[in-house]
């Protein structure tokens, strides 16, 4: 039977939880060797991306990434932080910036399948519906 | 008597000779000439009634005829005419026919027209609309790109997260 992605990375995440980072650095050394011996390596990327997601949801952390135009402050940061782990029930937000000048003003956030448009470039762009309509 | 026989100087044997002789003469000419006559004109007198009869024979036939033919043109012109009425009561409902259906399509072609016209109208006004909508909104990306600056835009984020 062939052992999905998935599968290994939740095998993974099992052994290395609750591990101190030595011992998991070892758990993932035997990990690595594994792959290598079934010759899976060639699919540790997508481990490695499954792992994060398991790991995230476990631990309730939640990746996110803002568009803006002028970047943001570290107020903003924490206060979008906060507004995203509120909305998603997490208790770590991720925030990664993205610069665009397209959006004209306001912000985008993007997290986990949910897209937040709060630019002006979408308000405008609604208003054009709502003309030709 | 004898005075007339004298004047006339009558020789009785004569006489009587002349008698006979007018007698044979008499009898000859009943014989050959009254008698076959009388025959040939009664044969001919009978041919005349046969024809007559005949001719009354064709007559009555003729008019017969004549009243079996006015019979015949009488039904023929009824049956005619019977005729003529069905194919004008028939060319009457095909003329109205055609027109009920011709008036059909052209109510058909008609609501088609309005339709397209209505389906044309309606895109031109959405292609208006639209192109009006591109020029407002390009006007509206230029004033906004002008009037937000840093310090607008950071009130706009704090906006949309409270």
């Amino acid at each position: 039977m062939k052992i999905t992605v998935k599968q290994l990375a939740l095998s993974l995440y099992e052994s290395v939880e609750g591990k101190t980072p030595s011992q998991a650095k070892q758990v993932i050394g035997e990990f690595v060797a594994l792959l290598a011996k079934k010759n899976l390596l060639a699919r540790a990327d997508k481990i490695i991306l499954e792992f994060t997601k398991i790991w995230h949801i476990k631990h309730g952390i939640v990746e996110a990434q803002v568009a803006s135009v002028n970047g943001l402050n570290k107020t903003e940061v924490k206060l979008l932080k906060d507004y995203i782990a509120k909305i998603s029930r997490a208790k770590e937000v991720l925030l990664s910036e993205e610069i665009s000048a397209g959006i004209l003003g306001g912000v985008i956030i993007k997290y986990e399948d949910k897209i937040l448009d709060g630019s002006l470039k979408t308000q405008i762009n609604e208003l054009k519906n709502k003309m030709i309509k | 008597m004898e005075n007339l026989i004298e004047t006339f100087h009558i020789d009785w044997h004569i006489f009587i000779a002349q008698i006979i002789n007018f007698a044979i003469v008499l009898a000859v000419l009943y014989w050959f000439a009254f008698k076959p006559l009388v025959k040939i004109m009664g044969e001919r007198s009978g041919k005349i009634a046969k024809s007559l009869e005949e001719a009354k024979q064709i007559e009555e036939k003729l008019s017969q005829t004549k009243a079996g033919f006015d019979r015949t043109m009488a039904e023929a012109k009824k049956e005619a005419n019977v005729i003529l009425e069905k194919a004008a009561a028939q060319a009457e409902a095909k003329k109205k026919e055609a027109v009920t259906h011709a008036k059909e399509e052209i109510g058909q072609i008609i609501n088609q027209e309005k339709q397209k016209m209505q389906t044309e109208k309606a895109a031109t006004l959405k292609e208006i609309k639209k192109e009006v909508a591109d020029l407002v909104i390009a006007a509206v990306e230029k004033v906004l790109g002008e009037k937000i600056d840093e310090k607008k835009d950071r009130e706009i984020i704090k906006k949309m997260i409270k």
